[in-house]
């Protein structure tokens, strides 16, 4: 039987991907918009009548809502951490520098939705409501955009590791074309040159992508705006990106095209 | 399909019909000698009892033979019809050799280099990869959640 439960958690645990992940990320989220449906109802009419029955009700409603805000978070956090998990672009250690951030925020909502079950008044959720409020804004939010930043360098990675890869397949194949002597070769080497810069362009938008958003400081007034920057230095990235791909394709058409 | 078993439904029934008068014609015969007295009918009729017999075992053998035919006759018919077994149909061969390129007018002897047609295959993927490329991922924005919450 205890073999037969082992086998089932393994089966589970292998199962559980990114898109598993989001599966119950979407689905906590739409969980929560009905609480939070509920609690704006219930608020409203607890602030109409002040009777203790709406107070009560209010006092349910926003206890709910609450805790389907930290599962619904948590699960984001989850989506993301599996995201990061699947992107074949990162290092291990990178990964587990992203761990160490996402890791201990998903253990913080869970706690303080268990705590929640405590809370007797209106004023006491209000002030867990607070709690979450400044965490979120102080640490789950720097952490997601700085998440969202190295996921994307590892998503240009991998792309330029496919160029850089066809860059060395298309080399050897020169080398051979030279020897065999039947095509000139200057202005594929000048075009090879071309896309190794491009690539190179690339990766040093990245690594200021990545400077900028390590360096951005969780007390930012503003922390969407160093994710911003990021965005467009990664946005650069892609262009760069994009023209030694098309270099590189020209030169296998020059390749295939008689003198 | 139904016709051609129609048709050897009739051949079979005339078959048979055949061979029941067959049948029929040897009994009387049979009939014939054994009524009389035991000992001379055995005595005059050994050769035709025996020849009767002899024909009895051959029929049969041959009734036998042809149930069986028509049987795998039948099955045979309805694989071919169902396209389980098709021996006269040609079954295609793929096609193994290098696709023409028809991107290039005067291609050189590289044009259908296998390994120059797999690096192209790669850069024309990623192409379409960079163009769909969403680095801002945003199924997995921020989510908009309520923070402000009062009473007051």
């Amino acid at each position: 039987m205890w073999l037969l439960g082992f086998l089932a958690s393994v089966v589970i645990a292998q199962t559980f991907d990114f898109n598993k992940a989001y599966a119950d990320y979407v689905f906590s989220l739409d969980l929560y918009q009905k609480a939070h449906a509920e609690y704006v109802l219930a608020r409203g009419q607890y602030l109409a009548s002040k009777t203790v029955a709406a107070q009560q009700k209010a006092i349910d409603s926003t206890k709910s809502m609450l805790g389907s805000r930290d599962t619904a978070t948590s699960t984001y956090l989850t989506a993301l951490r599996m995201r990061i998990r699947e992107n074949l672009g990162l290092t291990e250690n990178d990964k587990n520098n992203l761990y160490a951030m996402i890791d201990p925020d998903i253990v913080w909502y869970t706690d303080h939705k268990a705590k929640l079950g405590s809370a007797g008044s209106l004023d006491d959720l209000v002030k867990d409501s607070d709690e979450a409020k400044d965490y979120y804004q102080k640490t789950t939010q720097p952490n997601v955009y700085k998440v969202l930043v190295y996921n994307a360098v590892g998503k240009m990675t991998i792309f330029r590791t496919i160029d850089k890869n066809a860059i060395v397949d298309l080399n050897t194949k020169i080398l051979e074309i030279k020897a065999n002597g039947d095509k000139k070769t200057e202005t594929i080497d000048r075009a090879i040159l071309d896309a190794q810069n491009s690539l190179e362009r690339a990766s040093e938008k990245e690594a200021s992508a990545l400077s900028g958003i390590n360096s951005t400081k969780n007390t930012a007034r503003d922390p969407s705006s160093g994710y911003n920057t990021a965005q467009e230095l990664l946005a650069q990235s892609l262009g760069y990106v994009k023209d030694a791909n098309n270099i590189l394709i020209e030169v296998v058409r020059n390749i295939k095209t008689a003198d | 399909m139904q016709n051609q078993i129609a048709v050897d439904i009739e051949k079979f029934k005339s078959f048979i019909k055949s061979l029941k008068e067959r049948i029929k014609i040897a009994l009387s015969k049979k009939q014939e000698a054994v009524p009389t007295a035991t000992g001379a009918a055995q005595a005059s009729t050994p050769i035709g009892a025996n020849k009767n017999t002899r024909l009895l075992i051959i029929v049969g053998v041959v009734f036998i033979f042809a149930v069986i035919l028509l049987i795998i006759a039948s099955i045979v018919k309805g694989l071919r019809d169902k396209g389980v077994m098709a021996p006269g149909k040609a079954t295609p061969v793929p096609v193994t050799g290098t696709i023409p390129d028809t991107s290039v007018s005067n291609p050189s002897k590289y044009a259908t280099d296998e390994g120059v047609l797999k690096i192209e295959a790669a850069l024309k993927k990623l192409d379409s990869d960079l163009n769909s490329a969403d680095l801002r991922e945003s199924n997995l924005r921020l989510p908009d959640l309520d923070f402000d919450v009062k009473f007051e």
